[in-house]
């Protein structure tokens, strides 16, 4: 956002709820800080708010002056490049300008992240249900194809009828990328994927034919590690046959990439093999309390 | 009605029902042969056999090869040709045809499987986005819980208001998720682990699981019931929000179902036709199935089968030349 757009925000939209819908609709990045409560005095109050842009600078709100300010704008900052909420507790004892307050506040910090791209290069069963199911998992979804029919991606924010490769269609950095072709566009689809810095671009296609597009890719003078960046077989293996399944493994690998997920099932080292080592146990009353000592001490949730 | 219009009615209705079946179709034949290109017919898991493909000899192999297409869910093309001169071609299963007629064909058989069953217990929001989610990869999708109506699940196939797993169908396909998130945690779980579907998983932390996994294990549930609940439910994508949470749970399930062993008995015929001995035609080498086979011989106190009366004769010729041949199939 510039300079002038953020003064026409301040000053046109002085209502929160406002702000923050028109940055989310421009897809800009932002944080909302709020504070939750107050021992001593300070001089904001529960329910103070601010928004903070992705620069750390304050958009709209109060949640008091100099260093409460500062402390937490950098929190906010935190927060966008995390994509975690905190609680952050600022000691109002410790301004350095001007009179402390003499107190202490706790400040909730949420940010508020513009949904990823994921852009799909393709048309048929895999492209139409990785869209669908892109859109179900919070993906701002873009189909580009010559083959699409719009009807088909009825839940697509984007879809172009010219192929990836057309200047038309915007890569922007940090978005997923999945390459389902089947024809001989991929390769330029490929390349102007790896170029635009995609955090995840998957190849679907047989290994012959990936074989013969990374050589392309290397030819054309890629750095052969960007090109080993390209996951194909693209998706987590999970055996998956139909398209619908080989979509469902895909998404599953793009979630698993954005959220730092290794992809082997939860129960692993939960409460089931605990209980299965404990079968083999002869004494159900000696079993028991083995059980609640050995996994009381890890707590996995989701 | 014609007999494509009885196959297409015949397999609609059977698919309706979701009782498994492989469809057979000429698919090339070289004369002379009975079967012609786009003769078909209908195999279903208890063996039985409607259309035509051709004559005697093809159709126990076509049986039996449609049968382990709905055993592995592949399709497959089967060549039965009188000799195995050329090398076997990948994706293709060779027959031998000795019958009189000398002639060749090529039958495409593909299964045609049940959907697989997602039954949700529970109506939390991880229930509603697995509820989305499933529908969009094709698998049936069951919901079951206290105002569990289809108002709040508009994708499932069928909403219970009561949890009550009597009230439903659980097949080898079926895959329990109970995400019942404190609303009847344990009778979920305990309906669950009395029943013996193949993945049973319950959507909370392992704290939570372990509390209630004690509490059933304290009613008498044996352990190793217990032990078959998957928990916490799903592969670690990393995810946090109930729908990233409900592709984790539906990523697990399609893993389970295409690499666990259990899959290959996926469907066992009723009757347990497959599981017969099978006798080999000594003379071309085709297995014949004794309770059907025409055309049998005594020799040395030992019965032998063949597919036609031409291999019957042939052997009754000269029997001690086909002895060797005569092994049981392995």
């Amino acid at each position: 956002m510039t300079w002038l757009d953020q003064c026409i925000v301040t000053i046109v939209v002085e209502d929160f709820f406002e702000t923050a819908y028109l940055l989310e609709s421009r897809r800009e990045p932002f944080a909302i800080a709020t504070v939750i409560s107050v021992q001593g005095s300070g001089s904001a109050k529960p329910g103070s708010k601010v928004i903070i842009d992705r620069d750390g600078r304050v958009v709209l709100g109060w949640v008091g002056g100099g260093c409460a300010e500062s402390t937490v704008c950098h929190e906010a900052l935190e927060s966008m490049s995390d994509s975690k909420v905190r609680v952050i507790d600022v000691d109002l004892t410790d301004e350095i300008f001007g009179m402390p307050c003499g107190g202490m506040m706790q400040v909730a910090i949420e940010p508020v992240l513009p949904k990823p791209d994921l852009v799909i290069a393709g048309h048929g069963r895999i492209a139409e249900t990785l869209a669908q199911m892109g859109q179900l998992l919070g993906f701002s979804v873009t189909v580009a194809d010559p083959g699409a029919a719009p009807d088909d991606f009825p839940t697509a924010d984007h879809v172009f009828t010219t192929g990836l490769a057309s200047a038309e269609v915007e890569l922007k950095p940090g978005s997923y990328v999945v390459v389902a072709t089947h024809h001989k566009g991929d390769h330029l689809s490929l390349k102007k994927a790896i170029d635009s810095q995609a955090v995840y671009v998957a190849l679907v296609a047989s290994r012959t034919r990936s074989q013969l597009i990374f050589e392309y890719l290397e030819a054309a003078g890629m750095q052969p590690e960007d090109v080993a960046k390209v996951r194909s077989p693209a998706g987590l293996s999970l055996g998956a046959e139909t398209p619908e399944e080989i979509a469902l493994s895909i998404i599953s690998e793009v979630v698993a990439v954005r959220r730092g997920g290794s992809g082997l099932p939860m129960a692993e080292n939960a409460a089931v093999r605990q209980l299965e080592a404990n079968l083999d146990q002869p004494d159900h009353e000696l079993a028991a309390p083995t059980l609640s000592a050995t996994v009381s001490g890890k707590s996995k949730a989701h | 009605m014609n007999m494509f219009d009885e196959f297409l009615s015949r397999a609609a209705a059977l698919r309706s029902e979701e009782h498994p079946f492989a469809t057979a179709v000429v698919v090339r034949c070289q004369a002379p042969v009975s079967g012609k290109p786009g003769d078909k017919a209908i195999i279903e898991a208890d063996g039985s056999i409607w259309g035509w493909i051709g004559g005697g000899c093809v159709q126990p192999l076509v049986v039996r090869e449609a049968l382990k297409a709905i055993g592995d869910g592949k399709p497959r093309l089967v060549r039965v040709a009188p000799s195995q001169t050329t090398e076997p071609e990948e994706g293709t299963v060779s027959y031998t045809m000795t019958c009189h007629s000398g002639g060749a064909l090529d039958i495409y058989i593909e299964p045609v499987l049940a959907k697989p069953q997602i039954l949700i217990l529970g109506r939390s929001a991880v229930a509603k986005s697995l509820c989305g989610l499933g529908k969009a990869i094709g698998y049936r999708i069951t919901v079951m819980a206290a105002g569990a109506g289809p108002e709040i699940f508009p994708d499932a196939d069928t909403t219970k208001q009561a949890l009550d797993l009597s009230e439903v169908e659980l097949g080898r396909e079926t895959f329990i998720v109970i995400s019942t998130q404190g609303e009847q945690d344990e009778e979920a779980l305990e309906q669950a682990c009395r029943t013996d579907v193949s993945y049973i998983s319950f959507v909370a932390s392992d704290v939570k699981s372990h509390k209630v996994f004690e509490s059933l294990a304290a009613k008498g549930i044996p352990q190793e019931r217990i032990a078959r609940i998957r928990a916490p439910a799903g592969l670690r994508l990393g995810g946090l929000s109930p729908q990233e949470i409900a592709l984790s749970i539906l990523a697990e399930i399609v893993q389970v179902r295409k690499t666990e062993p259990a899959r290959i008995e996926r469907y066992k015929p009723a009757d347990g036709k497959q599981n017969q001995p099978e006798a080999i035609d000594p003379i071309c080498g085709m297995s014949v199935e004794p309770s059907q086979a025409k055309y049998a011989s005594e020799y040395r106190g030992e019965t032998y089968y063949f597919c036609c009366a031409g291999c019957k004769q042939e052997f009754d010729v000269h029997p001690e030349n086909y002895l060797a041949a005569s092994l049981p199939n392995p």
